[in-house]
Protein backbone atom coordinates (compact mmCIF):
# COMPACT_ATOMS: atom_id res chain seq x y z
CA UNK A 1 0.00 0.00 0.00
CA UNK A 2 1.46 3.11 -1.13
CA UNK A 3 0.98 6.88 0.39
CA UNK A 4 -1.63 7.69 -2.48
CA UNK A 5 -3.31 4.41 -2.10
CA UNK A 6 -3.83 4.85 1.71
CA UNK A 7 -5.08 8.58 1.07
CA UNK A 8 -7.49 7.02 -1.46
CA UNK A 9 -8.94 4.19 0.17
CA UNK A 10 -8.61 4.21 3.78
CA UNK A 11 -7.62 8.34 4.94
CA UNK A 12 -11.41 9.05 3.93
CA UNK A 13 -13.10 6.24 5.77
CA UNK A 14 -11.70 8.27 9.07
CA UNK A 15 -14.97 10.15 10.30
CA UNK A 16 -16.76 6.53 9.68
CA UNK A 17 -14.45 4.82 12.02
CA UNK A 18 -14.02 7.97 14.50
CA UNK A 19 -18.27 7.41 14.19
CA UNK A 20 -17.87 3.92 15.52
CA UNK A 21 -15.13 4.11 17.89
CA UNK A 22 -17.49 6.62 19.52
CA UNK A 23 -20.36 4.58 19.34
CA UNK A 24 -18.85 2.28 21.45
CA UNK A 25 -16.54 4.16 23.36
CA UNK A 26 -18.90 6.73 23.91
CA UNK A 27 -15.99 9.10 24.54
CA UNK A 28 -14.85 11.64 22.10
CA UNK A 29 -11.37 11.61 23.28
CA UNK A 30 -11.17 7.71 23.30
CA UNK A 31 -12.98 7.21 19.83
CA UNK A 32 -9.90 9.81 18.59
CA UNK A 33 -6.95 7.80 20.30
CA UNK A 34 -9.09 5.08 18.33
CA UNK A 35 -8.74 6.27 14.95
CA UNK A 36 -5.37 7.58 15.51
CA UNK A 37 -3.87 4.05 16.47
CA UNK A 38 -6.25 2.38 13.86
CA UNK A 39 -4.88 4.67 11.08
CA UNK A 40 -1.26 3.64 12.23
CA UNK A 41 -1.67 0.30 12.38
CA UNK A 42 -2.99 -0.13 8.77
CA UNK A 43 -0.58 1.77 7.11
CA UNK A 44 1.99 0.01 8.97
CA UNK A 45 0.65 -3.80 8.64
CA UNK A 46 -0.83 -2.94 5.00
CA UNK A 47 2.19 -3.95 2.88
CA UNK A 48 2.04 -7.26 4.67
CA UNK A 49 -1.90 -7.74 4.45
CA UNK A 50 -2.82 -6.17 1.46
CA UNK A 51 -3.48 -9.88 -0.18
CA UNK A 52 -5.42 -11.17 2.46
CA UNK A 53 -7.68 -7.98 3.04
CA UNK A 54 -10.49 -7.54 0.30
CA UNK A 55 -12.07 -5.11 1.70
CA UNK A 56 -10.18 -2.24 3.51
CA UNK A 57 -12.96 -0.68 5.35
CA UNK A 58 -14.87 -3.86 6.69
CA UNK A 59 -10.95 -4.49 7.59
CA UNK A 60 -10.50 -1.21 9.04
CA UNK A 61 -14.09 -1.51 10.89
CA UNK A 62 -13.09 -4.33 12.53
CA UNK A 63 -9.71 -2.65 13.74
CA UNK A 64 -12.10 -0.03 15.15
CA UNK A 65 -14.10 -2.09 16.36
CA UNK A 66 -10.87 -4.52 18.61
CA UNK A 67 -9.23 -1.40 19.77
CA UNK A 68 -12.85 0.68 20.58
CA UNK A 69 -13.62 -2.43 22.79
CA UNK A 70 -10.20 -3.20 24.12
CA UNK A 71 -9.99 0.30 25.27
CA UNK A 72 -13.54 0.55 26.77
CA UNK A 73 -13.33 -2.99 28.66
CA UNK A 74 -10.07 -1.80 30.02
CA UNK A 75 -10.94 1.70 31.27
CA UNK A 76 -14.57 0.69 32.27
CA UNK A 77 -15.78 3.79 30.64
CA UNK A 78 -18.87 4.50 31.60
CA UNK A 79 -21.18 5.34 28.07
CA UNK A 80 -22.51 8.43 27.40
CA UNK A 81 -24.89 9.62 24.52
CA UNK A 82 -23.14 11.67 21.84
CA UNK A 83 -24.97 14.78 21.79
CA UNK A 84 -22.49 16.69 19.99
CA UNK A 85 -22.33 17.82 16.60
CA UNK A 86 -25.83 18.68 16.21
CA UNK A 87 -26.78 18.84 12.37
CA UNK A 88 -29.09 22.25 11.60
CA UNK A 89 -32.42 20.54 10.57
CA UNK A 90 -34.58 21.16 7.76
CA UNK A 91 -38.05 20.82 9.04
CA UNK A 92 -39.13 23.98 8.34
CA UNK A 93 -42.33 24.12 9.30
CA UNK A 94 -42.11 23.66 12.27
CA UNK A 95 -42.70 26.34 15.37
CA UNK A 96 -39.73 27.26 17.76
CA UNK A 97 -41.96 25.32 20.72
CA UNK A 98 -42.14 21.99 18.31
CA UNK A 99 -38.60 21.96 17.27
CA UNK A 100 -37.17 22.63 20.80
CA UNK A 101 -39.46 19.57 21.64
CA UNK A 102 -38.43 17.82 18.51
CA UNK A 103 -35.22 18.17 19.55
CA UNK A 104 -35.66 16.63 23.29
CA UNK A 105 -37.40 13.47 20.93
CA UNK A 106 -34.49 13.65 19.06
CA UNK A 107 -31.60 13.44 21.91
CA UNK A 108 -34.07 10.75 23.56
CA UNK A 109 -34.00 8.71 20.76
CA UNK A 110 -30.08 8.77 20.47
CA UNK A 111 -30.07 8.13 23.99
CA UNK A 112 -32.23 4.87 23.13
CA UNK A 113 -30.19 3.71 20.59
CA UNK A 114 -27.05 4.34 22.66
CA UNK A 115 -28.60 2.28 25.16
CA UNK A 116 -28.96 -1.21 22.74
CA UNK A 117 -27.02 -4.15 24.28
CA UNK A 118 -23.41 -3.98 22.44
CA UNK A 119 -24.26 -6.56 18.98
CA UNK A 120 -27.42 -4.80 18.71
CA UNK A 121 -26.10 -1.00 18.83
CA UNK A 122 -23.09 -1.56 16.83
CA UNK A 123 -25.26 -3.98 13.90
CA UNK A 124 -27.81 -0.65 14.24
CA UNK A 125 -24.89 2.10 13.57
CA UNK A 126 -23.69 0.28 11.00
CA UNK A 127 -26.77 -0.51 8.89
CA UNK A 128 -28.97 2.79 9.94
CA UNK A 129 -25.86 5.19 9.79
CA UNK A 130 -23.32 4.07 7.77
CA UNK A 131 -25.11 2.40 5.31
CA UNK A 132 -23.07 -0.75 4.96
CA UNK A 133 -24.24 -3.90 3.63
CA UNK A 134 -25.54 -7.18 5.64
CA UNK A 135 -22.66 -8.50 4.43
CA UNK A 136 -19.60 -5.51 4.97
CA UNK A 137 -21.62 -5.47 8.51
CA UNK A 138 -21.36 -9.64 9.08
CA UNK A 139 -17.52 -8.88 8.29
CA UNK A 140 -17.16 -6.42 10.64
CA UNK A 141 -18.27 -7.11 13.38
CA UNK A 142 -17.05 -10.92 12.75
CA UNK A 143 -20.55 -12.23 12.78
CA UNK A 144 -22.88 -14.25 10.89
CA UNK A 145 -25.40 -12.63 8.18
CA UNK A 146 -28.44 -14.07 10.09
CA UNK A 147 -27.06 -12.71 13.56
CA UNK A 148 -26.65 -8.80 11.52
CA UNK A 149 -30.34 -9.38 10.38
CA UNK A 150 -31.65 -10.68 14.05
CA UNK A 151 -29.48 -7.91 15.92
CA UNK A 152 -30.77 -5.22 13.52
CA UNK A 153 -34.93 -6.50 13.67
CA UNK A 154 -34.23 -6.28 17.71
CA UNK A 155 -32.74 -3.35 17.90
CA UNK A 156 -35.23 -1.44 15.34
CA UNK A 157 -38.00 -2.98 17.83
CA UNK A 158 -36.41 -1.54 20.88
CA UNK A 159 -36.73 1.81 19.70
CA UNK A 160 -39.99 1.82 18.04
CA UNK A 161 -41.81 0.44 21.12
CA UNK A 162 -39.95 3.16 23.18
CA UNK A 163 -40.48 5.77 21.07
CA UNK A 164 -44.60 4.56 21.21
CA UNK A 165 -44.37 3.74 24.87
CA UNK A 166 -42.59 7.12 25.73
CA UNK B 1 -43.90 10.01 -1.76
CA UNK B 2 -47.31 9.20 -0.72
CA UNK B 3 -48.49 8.16 2.53
CA UNK B 4 -49.24 4.75 2.26
CA UNK B 5 -46.23 4.34 -0.19
CA UNK B 6 -43.73 5.67 2.92
CA UNK B 7 -46.05 3.73 5.30
CA UNK B 8 -45.09 0.26 3.80
CA UNK B 9 -41.70 1.04 3.83
CA UNK B 10 -41.67 1.89 7.32
CA UNK B 11 -43.40 -1.44 8.54
CA UNK B 12 -41.26 -3.47 6.52
CA UNK B 13 -38.06 -0.99 8.05
CA UNK B 14 -39.17 -2.17 11.71
CA UNK B 15 -39.07 -5.51 10.72
CA UNK B 16 -35.34 -5.35 9.03
CA UNK B 17 -37.06 -6.27 5.75
CA UNK B 18 -35.97 -3.13 3.79
CA UNK B 19 -33.08 -3.12 1.38
CA UNK B 20 -30.28 -0.34 1.53
CA UNK B 21 -32.02 1.61 -0.78
CA UNK B 22 -35.45 1.43 0.37
CA UNK B 23 -33.71 2.94 3.54
CA UNK B 24 -32.50 5.74 1.27
CA UNK B 25 -35.89 6.94 0.25
CA UNK B 26 -37.18 6.30 3.83
CA UNK B 27 -34.77 8.65 5.00
CA UNK B 28 -34.85 11.49 2.39
CA UNK B 29 -38.73 11.24 2.86
CA UNK B 30 -38.14 12.68 6.32
CA UNK B 31 -35.16 15.26 5.43
CA UNK B 32 -36.42 16.80 2.43
CA UNK B 33 -40.16 17.04 4.18
CA UNK B 34 -42.85 17.76 4.86
CA UNK B 35 -43.69 15.18 6.74
CA UNK B 36 -47.06 13.35 6.70
CA UNK B 37 -49.09 14.34 10.00
CA UNK B 38 -49.14 10.47 10.63
CA UNK B 39 -45.41 9.88 10.74
CA UNK B 40 -44.61 12.51 12.79
CA UNK B 41 -44.13 10.77 15.76
CA UNK B 42 -41.19 8.87 13.88
CA UNK B 43 -39.56 11.90 12.43
CA UNK B 44 -37.62 11.93 15.41
CA UNK B 45 -35.71 8.71 14.53
CA UNK B 46 -34.52 9.65 11.33
CA UNK B 47 -33.31 12.86 12.04
CA UNK B 48 -31.66 11.36 15.25
CA UNK B 49 -29.89 9.17 12.16
CA UNK B 50 -28.90 11.89 10.91
CA UNK B 51 -27.42 14.03 12.93
CA UNK B 52 -25.36 11.26 14.21
CA UNK B 53 -23.88 10.64 10.57
CA UNK B 54 -22.97 14.04 10.56
CA UNK B 55 -21.06 13.58 13.06
CA UNK B 56 -16.80 14.30 12.15
CA UNK B 57 -13.63 13.61 13.65
CA UNK B 58 -12.31 17.30 13.91
CA UNK B 59 -8.78 17.12 14.94
CA UNK B 60 -6.46 17.87 12.67
CA UNK B 61 -3.92 16.12 13.95
CA UNK B 62 -5.32 12.88 13.27
CA UNK B 63 -4.50 13.93 9.68
CA UNK B 64 -1.10 12.82 9.77
CA UNK B 65 -0.09 9.95 12.10
CA UNK B 66 2.80 8.65 9.96
CA UNK B 67 4.82 11.35 8.75
CA UNK B 68 7.26 10.96 11.57
CA UNK B 69 7.51 7.73 9.56
CA UNK B 70 8.01 9.31 6.24
CA UNK B 71 11.62 11.46 8.11
CA UNK B 72 12.71 8.10 9.10
CA UNK B 73 12.58 6.77 6.01
CA UNK B 74 14.29 10.12 4.61
CA UNK B 75 17.31 10.11 7.27
CA UNK B 76 17.33 6.12 6.78
CA UNK B 77 18.17 7.04 2.90
CA UNK B 78 20.46 9.75 3.77
CA UNK B 79 22.25 7.43 5.59
CA UNK B 80 22.36 4.85 3.20
CA UNK B 81 23.35 7.38 0.48
CA UNK B 82 26.41 8.28 2.84
CA UNK B 83 27.64 4.84 3.52
CA UNK B 84 27.62 3.92 0.14
CA UNK B 85 29.09 7.55 -1.18
CA UNK B 86 32.30 6.56 1.24
CA UNK B 87 32.60 2.67 0.03
CA UNK B 88 32.68 3.81 -3.19
CA UNK B 89 35.47 6.84 -2.24
CA UNK B 90 37.59 3.63 -0.44
CA UNK B 91 37.25 1.59 -3.40
CA UNK B 92 37.67 4.58 -5.90
CA UNK B 93 41.10 5.40 -4.33
CA UNK B 94 42.19 1.63 -4.42
CA UNK B 95 41.54 1.09 -7.35
CA UNK B 96 43.24 4.30 -8.78
CA UNK B 97 46.02 4.75 -6.59
CA UNK B 98 47.44 1.85 -6.43
CA UNK B 99 47.71 1.05 -10.26
CA UNK B 100 48.89 4.48 -10.66
CA UNK B 101 51.94 4.20 -8.41
CA UNK B 102 52.91 0.97 -9.56
CA UNK B 103 53.28 2.49 -13.26
CA UNK B 104 54.99 5.53 -12.45
CA UNK B 105 59.03 5.52 -13.28
CA UNK B 106 61.23 5.34 -10.58
CA UNK B 107 63.35 8.56 -11.66
CA UNK B 108 64.67 9.31 -8.32
CA UNK B 109 65.19 5.86 -6.47
CA UNK B 110 66.68 7.71 -3.41
CA UNK B 111 63.65 8.94 -2.46
CA UNK B 112 61.69 5.46 -3.20
CA UNK B 113 62.96 3.60 -0.74
CA UNK B 114 59.67 1.46 -0.20
CA UNK B 115 59.03 -1.32 -3.03
CA UNK B 116 55.17 -1.17 -2.77
CA UNK B 117 52.41 0.45 -1.66
CA UNK B 118 49.61 -0.66 -0.40
CA UNK B 119 47.03 2.06 0.40
CA UNK B 120 46.18 6.01 -0.62
CA UNK B 121 47.15 7.20 2.07
CA UNK B 122 50.95 5.25 1.78
CA UNK B 123 51.26 6.98 -1.29
CA UNK B 124 50.39 10.36 0.14
CA UNK B 125 52.51 9.70 3.11
CA UNK B 126 55.35 8.66 0.68
CA UNK B 127 55.20 11.15 -1.59
CA UNK B 128 55.12 13.89 1.17
CA UNK B 129 58.56 12.28 1.83
CA UNK B 130 60.20 12.83 -1.56
CA UNK B 131 61.14 15.73 -2.99
CA UNK B 132 58.09 16.56 -5.07
CA UNK B 133 58.34 18.28 -8.62
CA UNK B 134 56.48 21.06 -9.76
CA UNK B 135 53.14 19.95 -10.66
CA UNK B 136 50.25 20.68 -8.24
CA UNK B 137 48.03 23.92 -8.59
CA UNK B 138 47.35 24.16 -4.79
CA UNK B 139 50.74 23.90 -3.88
CA UNK B 140 51.31 27.29 -2.90
CA UNK B 141 48.56 27.84 -0.73
CA UNK B 142 49.13 24.39 1.36
CA UNK B 143 52.13 25.28 3.02
CA UNK B 144 54.25 22.60 5.03
CA UNK B 145 54.00 23.28 8.89
CA UNK B 146 56.15 20.76 9.57
CA UNK B 147 58.76 20.70 7.18
CA UNK B 148 58.60 24.90 6.81
CA UNK B 149 62.75 24.94 5.56
CA UNK B 150 61.38 22.38 2.27
CA UNK B 151 59.82 23.94 -0.45
CA UNK B 152 55.93 23.12 -0.41
CA UNK B 153 55.42 21.30 -3.45
CA UNK B 154 53.24 17.88 -4.33
CA UNK B 155 54.48 15.98 -6.90
CA UNK B 156 52.24 14.21 -9.90
CA UNK B 157 51.19 11.52 -7.62
CA UNK B 158 49.83 13.54 -4.59
CA UNK B 159 48.26 16.12 -6.74
CA UNK B 160 46.35 12.74 -8.63
CA UNK B 161 45.29 11.52 -5.55
CA UNK B 162 44.29 14.85 -3.80
CA UNK B 163 42.35 15.05 -7.35
CA UNK B 164 40.48 11.86 -6.61
CA UNK B 165 40.15 12.46 -3.32
CA UNK B 166 38.13 16.00 -4.13
CA UNK B 167 36.07 14.00 -6.63
CA UNK B 168 35.22 11.67 -3.97
CA UNK B 169 33.96 14.37 -1.56
CA UNK B 170 32.16 15.87 -4.98
CA UNK B 171 30.50 13.17 -5.71
CA UNK B 172 29.23 12.54 -1.48
CA UNK B 173 28.24 15.95 -1.68
CA UNK B 174 26.31 15.87 -5.13
CA UNK B 175 24.08 12.62 -3.07
CA UNK B 176 23.76 14.51 -0.17
CA UNK B 177 22.07 17.76 -2.20
CA UNK B 178 20.25 14.94 -4.31
CA UNK B 179 18.82 13.57 -0.97
CA UNK B 180 17.95 16.74 0.77
CA UNK B 181 16.21 17.40 -2.77
CA UNK B 182 14.26 14.81 -2.46
CA UNK B 183 13.35 15.37 1.58
CA UNK B 184 12.18 18.86 0.20
CA UNK B 185 10.14 17.61 -2.48
CA UNK B 186 8.75 14.79 -0.04
CA UNK B 187 7.95 17.78 2.71
CA UNK B 188 5.79 19.96 0.23
CA UNK B 189 3.91 17.05 -1.00
CA UNK B 190 3.00 16.33 2.73
CA UNK B 191 2.04 19.91 3.35
CA UNK B 192 -0.10 19.70 0.12
CA UNK B 193 -1.79 16.51 1.57
CA UNK B 194 -2.32 18.09 4.56
CA UNK B 195 -3.97 21.05 3.30
CA UNK B 196 -6.67 18.78 1.41
CA UNK B 197 -8.20 17.50 3.95
CA UNK B 198 -8.68 20.75 5.70
CA UNK B 199 -10.42 22.38 2.97
CA UNK B 200 -12.94 19.09 3.29
CA UNK B 201 -13.62 19.44 6.49
CA UNK B 202 -13.66 23.11 6.22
Amino acid sequence: MTWAIFHEQVFPIRHKLYRFALRITGSVHEAEDVVQEVLEKVWKTAPEQSDNVQNWEAWCMTLTRNRSLDKTRSQSLRRTAPLEGVAERSSNTVTPAQATEQDDLVARVKLMMQQLPEKQRLVMHLRDIEELSYEEIAESLSISLDQVKVNLHRARKTIREKMIHD
Amino acid sequence: MKYEEIHELLDRYWEGETTLEEERRIKTYFSAGPIDERLQSVAPMFQALREERAVQLTTKAKAAPMRPQIYQWAVAASTALLLAAGWWMLREGKNTTTPLVEQTPVEQPQHLNHPSVNSPQEVIAQAEETTPKPAAPRKKSQPRRNKPTQEPEIDAETAQAMAEIKAALALVSSKLDKGRNQAVKGATYLEAMDKVPKRKEG
